[in-house]
């Protein structure tokens, strides 16, 4: 009996210990750490700071978009893949598998968490506005891709979601971009925390009517109609009018690394960083000869703002510190001595060391280059300029190298040359020389603005205007080509729409690198392959999109906007 | 090593002569109930002087009346008898008891052997405790069929992947569960590498000293180890401590010491002797690029180049560069036991302290060990304490697998002409990175790693158990258990400015602070009723865990003069943890009938706090049987004196780790004023519907002991389905999320295992004792997602190799992308380039599980020497070596100097001959019989259905370069080995030798060997053992020289 009653008492505790209510259990199953409600200002601010700030996703840029848009060249990177057109399916997956789970997942929450909530229309608004920005990246950067249903995996539980049809994204935009523009509520919560825009609406909306001249530009070729009604629509919409609305994300400056923390660090510009790189003396961010050329021929005042030429045997790896700026006395040699080889440079599909200088050739007797390297040598006992003398190519100056410098998603300047190129479309009322040459003087202006250069000054900029090349043209076509070449200058710090906009304009006219350095293509590619990846996790949406593509999928294959 | 064993043998001999001095012969007849038997021992108590019985029965042996003669045979009741005339005969009893074997089960209950349904391994504390591993675990390998041991490259410090039965969980550990006296351990690896490499910080079993285990037991199948639930699901392995017994002495004082010396096993230098540093076969001027490249022209030593210090050294092949590198190791393990006890009290203390120089310069570890436990008997309460302190300290773990900072990797591919040692110039006056190779951030100089950057790790470990036991009649007692383990790891990394890749330096600070609770009650109750015997037992467990982690990294140092985060500009907090609670009640019942049929059947419940309501109570059943037949046949003891069959069915729920069940928000860990910033974390997406994972097996076998039980002879075969599988599986990352968590799949284990063992000799002298182990596994992926037919376990940085589940395959496959062939097999050359082609579509191209592994331990005595020997055996299981690839990309491996004498001569004849063109110098007419170089075995695609013999001569260096880049097929190895684990050779002096008194009890001096060397393998420059993570199987990369230890082990008992 006494022995049953100690049974019976152990089973009354065990059942006791089981019936543990569950409110005990999802306390301890709920991770003191993380929180478990969203911040959508918050993510919002990871959203726009992962456009230039994500490693990452940014070095598709070294890698590949720098090479197409042949603004830089020579540095292994950027030669070894895109300068000789190297499909590999890891890189090219970077935006993909960075801007999905990162900028466009939790943008996708944001929205969805505020969806109900008047009092966030604000930062509801904006992250609606960013999620097109990003939509429009994805889509000009693969074609078809998933969209609408993009990141709802935990939402919606879709996670095969479909390809929307690049038509579908494109026409989606203008409805999205107008809807989210009329939301912005000044009665509403304030945006806490944007490095976009300080949490400034009315710069939110004009970022957002601006955005659709972009997009309805991006579409002129194939849906002509709704090109027109929709830049028509967003000019009246109001779009930005001084350099003051430039869509510049604020970046901070934090020390130059490569180590594990810095892939999610996303405060610092990444391509900044990777204009720096990680061997600044060997392997530094080199100017393509087509690049150099466009500036340095039409005697751009731009040209030794963004290119110098750089001893860097002294240089500090870590701070970047004693660079010998050669520039002047290199160009100033050039200059004078137009038949000598003076300046080297790299030609698309060439790593740097494919023309390695001979400063022999390059060291005019009595030219400013042969008493600068004289200056150099009583610093430095020993120094000898033949032994490196990579210092003859153009290299990027170091006002772009800094991790403060801001991620561009659109600027003024380039909303001037929309407008010109509409105007020679007669699509408006604008004045096409006119908004032509405020686009110039305010590409000039971005780089005083945002980069410490010195301003360009009125006669500089006067003097540029009367080039031969630069001069106002008269035929269409040259105006369109004098137009989209401004462009191209000005998104070398937006390397996305750089390569977007010289696929969607087909100006500058870019030759394809030499067929001796190619591996996968003599044409310069116009898409990045999807993922390998899907084939796999998304099997069925991915082969639709592909079969969607006529004459087969390949990155040769032109994009729905990109007629040719 | 010579001398030390010329000295024992010499000392044997010396000792040996010393003792035969004894007069009186003393004979007669052994005999049982049925007649003679022939091979009984008889021996002079306390001496070595013995002899055994011949055909009939009949002994000889030299004894002084006075003396005491113990006689004894397998499976008969031992005698002692003191010597009074010249003969003495002797009648056997046949021993019942020794057939009762008594193992150690689940919950910590003994048992009869033949009453368990299901198979127990077991491996005697005193086979682990004269050639010491630093890991214990690494100790069990090749002893216990079906237990698979597989260390890391990480060599001391670093963790041991123990498998039972094979993978029962497609994504997890699938480790088992440790039981120490009742209390499960934290195994918890801090850290191990991953496909961008790291360190391996080690696991908890590292922390058992060798000398406080009594015996381990292995529960490998469900039905065995269903009673500890989820955490059982791959297997338990209970580990019984050492206490003071009663009725040993008084008190006894023990010393038992090692000192091992550990040298390289594996090199890396057998590479090519004729080719030097650069690219194309011509060298670099400045030595400062290629020097990770043997592609140079022949060095012959008639160049001199001026590398990045300015020294100018010879154009000359460096023989042994690599193992140059290395120095010789050194472990000193000492352990001293006090116990004592004084009736019903029994105390015993231990202090173990261990010391490791590794073979890897600056890197070594101290390990001390404090072990007390105390147990006493108050009427009808016994009380047990157990606390044991650890505290580990390791410097500069190597760093594994692709890290920057791994040695090895860096070492492996240098250039056969570029010296290591010309690098240990590694620092520049002002003490920052000299750049010797460009600053290429995967090759950072080895001395650089190992002087400049810093990493240590301190561990304190807590671990006490206490066990009240009330028995309460003679039939029923209850017992309390309460344990509690509390570890504190801590790990600093530390980065030098200037460092390629950690440019403005870096800091990292981990802080594991583990905190594990589990109490227990636990009524038993047995009875006999006429021919039954019973026994049942009730519980309740709760086990609660709470670790903490906490990551404060800083960048950007401006202090260098000091190692400390406040020399850091930039400082970031990164915290987690791991919170989880089951509560379980669980239940038995064991039947017996004439100790002849068995049957068992438990059942347990658990509520686990990682799942979601109404999903997370989960209750599981086993049921088992056996019947000892032998029972039936007792006249024919001689030939078959035990014989079982057994039959066992289980089932086993698990859950998962804690918070996958909703979503959560994570502020990033870099501070931005004026902003906050911050995302949902992790990439893998919640699911609320999860439900346990159940895994059901049946287990059936036999157990015989054959020919007076000095032949035993064990099968086993099981089958084992583990179903709804917890997994993240990979998801598109358009949907936002790299995985999601679902339940899915189901993956087979089945095979047999075979346990042979045999007493092979046995003389008056000598003793043969031979246990083979055998055992194959089948481990299937049957099912994954009706979507996903494939999820990726592992990543490798090169040729976009994985390591896979695939649905209908074995786990573990190793894929990738294969080289193109047609239908005869032939590898398909691209026309143009002369180059291989490749598929686009990843193939399988192996497969990372052992097809069959056994052991081999025998050992052999000779008076007072004994000699053992350890086999490990693994065969049929691949593994991916980018080291080896490594070596063929950068020109070193052997097979590379095929075609390059060829190559250059052509190129050199084609030059001077003018033509620019190669395609042109290809057609005979061109180049005159001059055209050479390397020939891919294949052919040429005619275009027209047909195909042509390949004879485009390339450079073999494109040729390498091609396939080391694009495809892993020809650099996955067949994995298997056979493997001498340990060899030892003992003197156990005689008890005559020590002092009178008889106050030394034992003296014993081994010599001692741990993976003295490798019997056979197939891959040739690494050690099979040299992967680089407990998990990423099949993959290997970098890795650091394996260790042979040899050295002496002296043990001493008073």
């Amino acid at each position: 009996m006494k022995m049953k009653k100690k049974l019976f008492i152990l089973f009354a505790l065990a059942a006791v210990l089981v019936s543990c209510s569950d409110k005990i259990y999802e306390e301890i199953n709920t991770d003191p750490t993380k929180v478990s409600e969203a911040n959508p200002s918050a993510q919002l601010t990871f959203a726009e700071l992962q456009l230039f700030g994500d490693m990452n996703y940014v070095d598709v840029h070294r890698l590949y978009t720098y090479a197409f848009t042949q603004h830089l060249m020579g540095c292994w990177n950027t030669t070894n893949y895109g300068g000789q057109h190297r499909m590999d399916n890891n890189e090219m997956a970077r935006p993909w598998n960075n801007l999905y789970p990162g900028a466009i997942r939790n943008l996708t929450d944001a929205i969805n968490s505020t969806k109900d909530d008047a009092k966030q229309a604000n930062v509801h608004a904006a992250a609606r506005i960013l999620r097109v920005y990003v939509g429009g990246l994805m889509t000009d950067v693969y074609g078809d891709v998933p969209y609408s249903e993009a990141g709802m995996g935990y939402i919606s539980g879709k996670v095969t979601p479909a390809y929307d049809k690049q038509e579908d994204i494109y026409r989606s935009f203008f409805e999205e971009l107008k809807e989210a523009a009329k939301l912005f509520d000044n009665e509403a919560a304030a945006i806490t925390s944007d490095p976009l825009f300080e949490g400034n609406l009315a710069q939110w909306k004009l970022f957002a009517n601006s955005l659709r001249l972009r997009y309805a530009m991006r579409i002129s070729d194939v849906l002509p109609d709704l090109a027109k009604a929709e830049f028509k629509a967003a000019l009246e919409d109001g779009v930005m009018l001084s350099a003051a609305d430039d869509a510049c994300v604020k970046h901070m400056n934090i020390s130059y690394s490569f180590g594990q923390e810095s892939y999610k660090d996303f405060r610092g510009n990444a391509m900044a960083k990777y204009f720096f790189g990680n061997d600044p003396a060997n392997n530094p961010t080199y100017i393509c000869q087509t690049m150099w050329e466009q500036l340095y021929k039409n005697n751009d005042p731009r040209t030794k703002r963004l290119c110098r030429f750089y001893i860097d045997d002294f240089i500090n790896i870590s701070t970047g510190d004693g660079r010998i700026d050669m520039t002047d006395a290199v160009v100033a040699t050039q200059d004078a001595n137009p038949s000598a080889k003076v300046i080297w440079l790299i030609a698309p599909g060439m790593f740097s060391w494919d023309n390695w200088p001979d400063y022999s050739q390059a060291a005019v007797a009595g030219s400013p280059i042969v008493t600068a390297v004289e200056a150099v040598q009583a610093a430095h006992p020993g120094f000898d300029p033949a032994s490196n003398p990579r210092w003859l190519m153009p290299k990027l100056a170091n006002n772009f190298l800094r991790s403060d410098n801001p991620g561009v998603l659109m600027t003024y300047a380039e909303v001037c040359f929309l407008r010109a190129e509409a105007a020679v479309y007669e699509w408006t009322g604008d004045n096409a020389k006119e908004m032509y040459e405020l686009g110039i003087r305010a590409s000039m202006d971005f780089l005083s603005n945002h980069y410490g250069v010195d301003a360009v000054t009125d006669g500089e900029f006067a003097a540029y205007l009367a080039e031969p090349t630069v001069a106002w043209g008269t035929i269409k076509e040259q105006q369109r080509s004098q137009i989209n070449t401004q462009a191209w200058i000005l998104h070398f710090h937006n390397p996305a729409e750089a390569w977007a906009n010289i696929r969607r304009a087909d100006f500058p006219k870019l030759t394809p690198p030499d067929p001796k350095y190619l591996i996968d293509g003599t044409e310069i590619p116009v898409r990045l392959c999807y993922p390998q990846s899907e084939a796999k996790d998304n099997q069925a949406e991915y082969e639709a999109a592909r079969a969607r593509v006529e004459g087969g999928y390949s990155w040769n294959a032109h994009l729905w906007w990109d007629t040719k | 090593m010579k001398s030390y064993l010329k000295m024992v043998l010499s000392v044997v001999v010396l000792l040996w002569g010393a003792t035969a001095f004894a007069q009186n012969k003393v004979t007669g007849t052994i005999e049982d109930a049925d007649g003679p038997l022939m091979g009984a021992s008889v021996l002079v108590k306390g001496t070595t002087v013995g002899t055994i019985s011949d055909l009939d029965g009949h002994y000889v042996i030299e004894a002084n009346v006075g003396d005491q003669l113990e006689f004894s045979y397998m499976g008969y009741k031992s005698q002692t008898i003191t010597v009074t005339g010249n003969t003495i005969d002797v009648t056997m009893a046949e021993d019942t008891e020794v057939l009762s074997e008594v193992v150690v089960t689940a919950m910590g209950i003994k048992r009869d052997r033949k009453a368990l349904g299901y198979e127990v391994g077991e491996v005697k504390g005193d086979e682990l405790t004269k050639a010491k591993e630093v890991n214990v675990a690494n100790s069990l390998a090749g002893r216990v069929a079906g237990l698979v041991v597989q260390g890391t490259a990480g060599g001391a410090s670093g963790s041991t992947r123990v498998m039972l039965r094979g993978t029962t969980e497609i994504t997890g550990n699938n480790q088992p569960l440790y039981v120490i006296d009742g209390v499960p351990m934290d195994n918890t690896n801090f850290g191990s590498a991953g496909t961008e490499g790291g360190y391996d910080l080690g696991d908890g079993i590292s922390a058992i000293n060798p000398d406080d285990i009594e015996s381990m037991s292995v529960l490998k199948g469900p039905a065995a180890a269903a009673l500890y639930g989820s955490r059982a699901s791959h297997g338990v392995i209970l580990i019984t401590t050492k206490k003071a017994n009663t009725g040993d002495a008084k008190w006894s004082v023990e010393y038992n010491g090692t000192l091992t010396f550990d040298s390289q096993l594996s090199k890396w230098d057998n590479v090519q002797q004729v080719y030097g540093m650069g690219s194309k076969g011509m060298y670099n001027v400045d030595a400062v690029s290629n020097t990770n490249k043997s592609w140079g022209p022949k060095a012959d030593g008639g160049l001199t180049l001026r590398y990045y210090d300015g020294q100018e050294h010879p154009y000359l092949i460096i023989p042994n560069n690599t193992a140059n590198f290395f120095q010789l190791g050194l472990t000193a393990n000492n352990t001293a036991v006090i116990s004592m006890n004084t009736g019903k009290t029994g105390i015993r203390f231990t202090y173990s302290d261990m010391r490791n120089r590794d073979i890897l310069p600056n890197s070594n570890m101290s390990r001390n060990t404090l072990n007390l436990r105390a147990n006493t008997s108050l009427g009808p309460v016994d009380l047990d304490f157990n606390v044991n302190y650890t505290h580990e300290d390791v410097k500069n773990r190597p760093a594994l697998g692709d890290d920057k900072s791994n040695v090895g990797k860096n070492l492996m591919t240098l250039s056969t002409t570029y010296n290591q040692e010309w690098l240990k110039n590694y620092e520049d006056a002002n003490g920052e990175y000299q750049n010797w190779n460009g600053m290429d951030p995967y090759n950072v100089n080895p001395y650089w790693d190992i002087n400049k950057n810093k990493n240590q790790s301190y561990k304190h470990l807590l671990r006490m158990n206490g066990k009240i036991v009330y028995n309460i009649i003679p039939q029923l007692k209850v017992q309390a258990t309460v344990g509690a383990e509390i570890n504190r790891f801590e790990f600093s990394d530390f980065k030098y400015p200037t460092t390629p890749g950690y440019e403005s330096g870096r800091l990292q600070n981990s802080y594991f602070n583990n905190r594990m609770i589990n109490a227990e009650l636990l009524g038993i109750y047995t009875d006999t009723w006429g021919d039954f015997d019973f026994t049942a037992t009730a519980g309740a467990n709760v086990y609660d865990v709470h670790n903490q982690t906490v990551v404060n990294t800083g960048t950007d140092m401006s202090i260098r003069e000091v190692v400390a985060m406040s020399s850091f500009e930039e400082q970031s907090v990164e915290e987690s943890t791991y919170n989880k609670r089951i509560v379980s009640v669980f239940g038995s019942a064991n039947l017996g009938w004439r100790h002849m049929l068995y049957l068992d059947a438990t059942v347990r419940g658990d509520k686990s706090s990682a799942l979601g309501s109404g999903k997370n109570l989960y209750v599981y059943p086993s049921v088992s049987g056996s019947f000892v037949f032998s029972e039936l046949i007792k006249s024919n003891r001689k030939v078959l004196p035990y014989g079982k069959v057994r039959l066992s069915w289980a089932e086993v729920g698990s859950d998962t780790d804690p918070y996958q069940l909703s979503l959560r928000y994570a502020k990033s860990q870099f501070g931005y004023p004026g902003y906050s910033i911050s995302s949902v974390y992790g990439n893998t997406m919640p699911n609320a519907d999860l439900k346990p994972t159940r895994t059901r097996s049946w287990e059936t076998g036999f157990e015989t002991k054959w020919c007076n039980q000095r032949i035993s002879l064990d099968f086993t075969f099981y089958h084992q389905v583990s179903r709804d599988q917890i997994l993240g599986m990979a998801a598109s990352a358009a949907s936002g999320y790299d995985y999601r968590m679902i339940n899915a799949g189901a993956i087979l284990n089945q095979g047999f295992e075979i346990t042979f063992g045999a007493r092979l000799v046995q003389t008056k002298d000598f003793s043969w004792d031979l246990n083979i182990n055998w055992s194959k596994n089948n481990n299937k992926v049957l099912k994954l997602t009706d979507e996903n037919p494939e999820l990726e376990l592992a990543k490798a940085t090169w040729c976009n190799v994985y390591v896979s589940a695939r649905e209908g395959e074995q786990y573990g496959s190793i894929c990738g992308p294969a080289l193109a062939r047609n239908a005869d097999g032939r590898v398909i050359v691209d026309a143009t380039t002369g180059l291989p082609t490749f598929t686009t579509e990843n193939k399988v191209l192996g497969n990372a599980q052992w097809d069959w592994t056994g052991g081999l331990s025998t050992t052999l005595r000779w008076r007072m020497l004994t000699l053992t020997a350890l086999f490990d055996v693994k065969v049929g299981a691949d593994i991916f070596s980018m080291s080896e690839r490594a070596s063929f990309e950068t020109g070193k491996a052997k097979e590379t100097l095929v075609g390059r004498a060829e190559w250059y001569a052509s190129e050199e004849a084609r030059k001077a001959a003018g033509v620019t063109s190669i395609t042109e110098w290809r057609k005979a007419e061109v180049n005159n019989g001059q055209y050479g170089g390397y020939l891919v075995d294949g052919v040429i695609d005619n275009g027209d259905g047909t195909y042509r013999e390949n004879n485009i001569y390339i450079n073999p260096e494109d040729y390498w370069y091609e396939v080391s880049r694009k495809s892993p097929e020809l650099f996955i190895y067949d994995n298997s080995y056979i493997k001498c684990r340990e060899l030892t050779l003992t003197l156990d002096f005689p008890r005559e030798w020590l002092d009178k008194k008889g106050i030394v009890k034992h003296v014993g001096i081994s010599f001692v060997a741990r993976n003295p060397f490798i019997i056979w393998k197939n891959i040739k420059d690494i050690d099979p053992d040299a992967q680089y993570n407990t998990s990423g199987l099949g993959l290997e990369y970098g890795s650091l020289p394996s260790r042979r230890s040899y050295g002496l082990n002296f043990n001493i008992k008073f």
